[in-house]
């Protein structure tokens, strides 16, 4: 029956899909709402669904494109734009600025994870497929509605976009610890012989 | 997406999405062989792998980070549940009620037999462990480095109590699946003995045994703390088991 089959294919996807709709909307109440009519429009729309095809993907979909038709979601679009180049071309400057090791010796697990949470939504959800769910291109392509080379170019770049920010970060937060320093008289020297 | 290797110097920068598309499996095998080849005589590039390798690595922390209530999924199964056709009404309700009565008993009977079958599935796996030439995922007696592991690997979260100074020692710990669902199996020795700590969601866990006791001569403890069911098994005695379940109690209230 086809009703007990979209229930046994279908829930097994529901800690994914909660885990990726409560990275979308950013707290509880919103994403258990996206699930829920995420779920709500599956089920109905089951039928138009082709038996053998890729129901994750077909999911996602639906839970994406709901996001992005929320209110959220569209003021979450409306503070993004892909075409942001000018951003990205300063944020490199400042990467380029800064030695390569800064970013491998201060990033931790907590920084880019938070991080992740604060990327625009376009750079977010393709990471989060990408790295989160473990989808190959081909399945986020079907997910986003995209050419697979779209989906690796902007991968690349929404990466690039968050080491950048952990770059421009971590600078900052080092000139606020040199001037908190300076401030209150302790030279680095004296940080450094404490540190050994 | 075709590359060269003698395209990528002096021009790395053009060449990012590649090192992007490598670090995903995703580049073609005789491009990455490309790229690798380029990799050995550049710096830039390697550092950009590296660094992209590290970015996948910690991103992993945020996998089943976001867990639903139980209540939120129990909604969703029912919202999606095929309707059943009611067929009761044919019958004379006195028939109903008996029939209601005794599944409420054989349920019962199930549900309070300390031999329950689903406790078989639980003693395969510790044995299985036991069994292994490498029995743990992750080997360490230190608390906190066990349960930062499970972390992304299991869409939950629970306490490993101190054993410092108890008699007990963790050993280890393991990811291993119940129902089709993740579970953390951490595995604590007291002295010669080794017991299966599994921590699972509560729907899977109660599926596979919900009755402590003695099972094939192994002792068994389990109880639910929140969504969670802990389950312990091993050839030690009673008290022992149950004095570790205590610990565990205590760590997870």
């Amino acid at each position: 029956m086809r009703g007990e089959y979209f229930e046994q294919m279908a829930m097994p996807l529901f800690d994914q899909l909660y885990n990726f709709a409560h990275w979308l909307t950013g707290n509880r109440a919103d994403a258990e709402d996206l699930v829920q009519e995420t779920y709500a429009k599956a089920l109905k729309g089951f039928h138009s669904f082709e038996e053998g095809t890729n129901l994750r993907a077909w999911m996602y979909r639906i839970l994406r494109n709901t996001f992005l038709t929320s209110r959220t979601g569209l003021a979450a679009m409306a503070t993004s734009s892909l075409e942001d180049e000018g951003e990205e071309a300063e944020l490199r400057m400042a990467e380029e600025e800064t030695p390569e090791s800064l970013l491998m010796r201060q990033q931790n697990y907590a920084s880019v994870v938070d991080t992740l949470a604060r990327m625009p939504v376009v750079h977010r959800e393709i990471l989060l497929l990408c790295e989160i769910e473990e989808m190959p291109y081909r399945e986020i392509a079907q997910v986003l509605g995209i050419p697979v080379g779209t989906v690796m170019s902007r991968i690349a770049r929404a990466r690039r976009l968050m080491r950048q920010t952990i770059v421009a970060e971590s600078q900052k937060a080092t000139e606020v610890g040199r001037t908190g320093m300076s401030r209150t008289g302790v030279s680095r020297t004296g940080v450094s012989r404490d540190g050994v | 997406m075709a590359f060269e290797a003698t395209s990528f110097e002096p021009d790395c920068e053009r060449n990012r999405d590649a090192a992007s598309a490598y670090v995903d499996g995703e580049l073609a095998s005789a491009d990455a062989a490309a790229f690798e080849q380029h990799m050995a005589g550049c710096a830039r590039c390697t550092v950009e792998v590296a660094q992209l390798m590290r970015m996948k690595r910690e991103l992993r922390a945020a996998r089943g980070q976001f867990v639903a209530q139980a209540d939120f999924r129990s909604q969703i199964r029912r919202q999606i549940a095929v309707p059943k056709a009611r067929s009761g009404w044919r019958w004379p309700m006195l028939v109903e009620m008996t029939a209601v009565l005794l599944l409420a008993v054989s349920f019962g009977a199930l549900r309070f037999s300390p031999r329950g079958p689903g406790w078989d599935e639980i003693a395969d796996l510790h044995t299985t462990a036991l069994a292994s030439a490498n029995p743990y995922d992750v080997v360490s007696s230190d608390r906190h480095t066990v349960k930062p592991w499970f972390q992304g690997k299991i869409p939950f979260s629970f306490n490993i109590p101190e054993m410092a100074g108890t008699g007990y020692t963790l050993l280890g710990g393991r990811l291993v699946y119940l129902h089709q669902s993740p579970a953390a199996q951490l595995i604590v020795g007291y002295g010669l003995h080794r017991i299966t700590v599994l921590v699972s969601r509560e729907e899977a866990g109660e599926r596979a045994a919900s009755d402590g006791g003695a099972h094939n001569s192994f002792h068994t403890a389990t109880w639910r703390a929140g969504e969670l069911q802990f389950q312990l098994i091993g050839d030690a005695e009673d008290a022992v088991i149950q004095r570790l379940a205590g610990l565990f109690r205590q760590a997870n209230p």
